[in-house]
């Protein structure tokens, strides 16, 4: 680091696992201080979530280390692409093919906790990602999803990953990836209904107060919450209607299966499916649909549904 | 409800499984016969119709599971028709 400081360098390339320090505070370290300069990261491990960790802290190349003429020879002739590339081409630096969505992903799916620090001009807009999920982001006098949404907007910029934030309010409870498929849904309603790809303010969807303690619950991508008869609130669910008559039917049909059988009482419903998996439950003249990541597996989805109960006071 | 009137006892529930076709109907059995059978038509037409119904929304289930504090009730799709698990649980 030292070097570095000594004198401008085009290129730092850095082991990931040294003996005195790691290589991904190197990075971190280089990549605020020096934002122009190019970064490489070479290492010995091909696993793919140090691939992946890697390239969310911001570095322009990772590659395992060359054992033989044909890879020196390929390494090198990458390092001179690498340092003959524009500067100011397009996208986030250090992820030139990258968007704001796949560093989103990257995080997400590392299951890491970490603040997306991403400026745009002298605009700054913060992402706080805790454990995987994204619990808040900020832009001015933007909070939550709202912020999210004018970040995700923006096609260009810096970013830089930062440690996460343990005491952070959570502010966010859509699971990331419903986040990003609402945000990429508005921001193409919006590109067309403006015929621009541009910046504009994005309104997001507002969720109810009863749902948002619901939402927290792992998993949970969208919810349907009957409170009376034709009277109901969702978030997420496309067809909200249609689905609160299937909801008080299949509850009332097997509440009354129980009843007849002296089974004792419902708890719950879980369906499982290929687009989506659900959890049905009944409490207070209350019915509930939550619909839950498909990918989660009997055991989990019954986790679910136990987490949900609880939120919804029904134990 | 009487408030007066003495709750009924749990009952204990058979293990065992049986597959319905698409209208409801029993198949095959294998749970005994004091499970009332017109209980096992009543899950089977609950079980078709909540497949069914979501099917035409556009989400189809493969698997369904009713938890009741005494008892689970399991289905899984058969195309069309469906088998059902049928297990006691204590409470």
């Amino acid at each position: 680091m030292a070097l570095l400081e000594s004198e401008p360098f085009s290129l730092l390339i850095t082991d990931l696992r040294m003996p005195k320090i790691d290589g991904f505070q190197v990075l971190l370290s280089a990549r605020r201080r020096f934002p122009t300069l190019k970064t490489v990261a070479i290492t010995a491990l091909g696993d793919q979530q140090y691939r992946a960790r890697a390239y969310a802290s911001g570095i322009d190349l990772y590659t395992e280390k060359p054992t033989s003429p044909t890879e020196i020879r390929l390494f090198s002739e990458c390092i001179e692409a690498l340092l003959t590339q524009g500067i100011h081409a397009a996208g986030f630096r250090g992820i030139q093919s990258k968007s704001l969505m796949d560093l989103v992903q990257i995080e997400c799916l590392s299951q890491n906790s970490s603040v997306l620090r991403i400026t745009r001009g002298s605009l700054e807009g913060r992402v706080w990602i805790r454990g995987g999920s994204v619990i808040d982001a900020e832009l001015q006098e933007l909070r939550g999803e709202e912020a999210f949404k004018q970040i995700f907007a923006w096609k260009t910029g810096h970013f830089e990953i930062i440690p996460g934030d343990n005491n952070r309010e959570r502010t966010i409870y859509h699971s990331y990836e419903s986040l990003l498929l609402d945000s990429a849904q508005m921001l193409d309603e919006s590109n067309a209904a403006t015929g621009a790809g541009g910046d504009g303010m994005l309104e997001a969807p507002r969720m109810s107060r009863a749902l948002q303690p619901l939402a927290t619950v792992r998993g949970v991508e969208a919810l349907l919450l009957l409170t009376g008869p034709g009277k109901s609130e969702s978030w997420g669910v496309e067809n909200p209607e249609e689905f609160a008559g299937w909801t008080h039917r299949v509850l009332r049909e097997f509440d009354q299966i129980g009843r007849t059988l002296n089974a004792g009482p419902l708890r719950s419903i879980e369906a499982v499916g290929t687009v989506r998996s659900v959890v049905l439950m009944a409490h207070n003249g209350q019915e509930l649909m939550a619909c839950v990541d498909r990918r989660m597996n009997a055991r989990h989805l019954r986790g679910a549904g136990k987490e949900l109960a609880t939120h919804f006071g029904k134990e | 409800m009487n408030p007066l009137s003495k709750p009924k006892a749990p009952v204990r529930f058979p293990r065992g499984s049986y597959t319905v076709a698409a209208d409801g109907g029993i198949v095959v059995s294998t749970l005994p016969r004091s499970f009332p059978r017109e209980q096992m038509e009543a899950i089977g037409k609950a079980v078709i119709s909540a497949l069914t119904t979501a099917r035409e929304l556009g989400t189809p289930f493969k698997e369904l599971a009713a938890d009741f504090a005494g008892l689970e009730i399991r289905a899984r799709d058969l195309a069309g028709g469906a088998i059902i698990f049928v297990t006691p649980q204590e409470y």
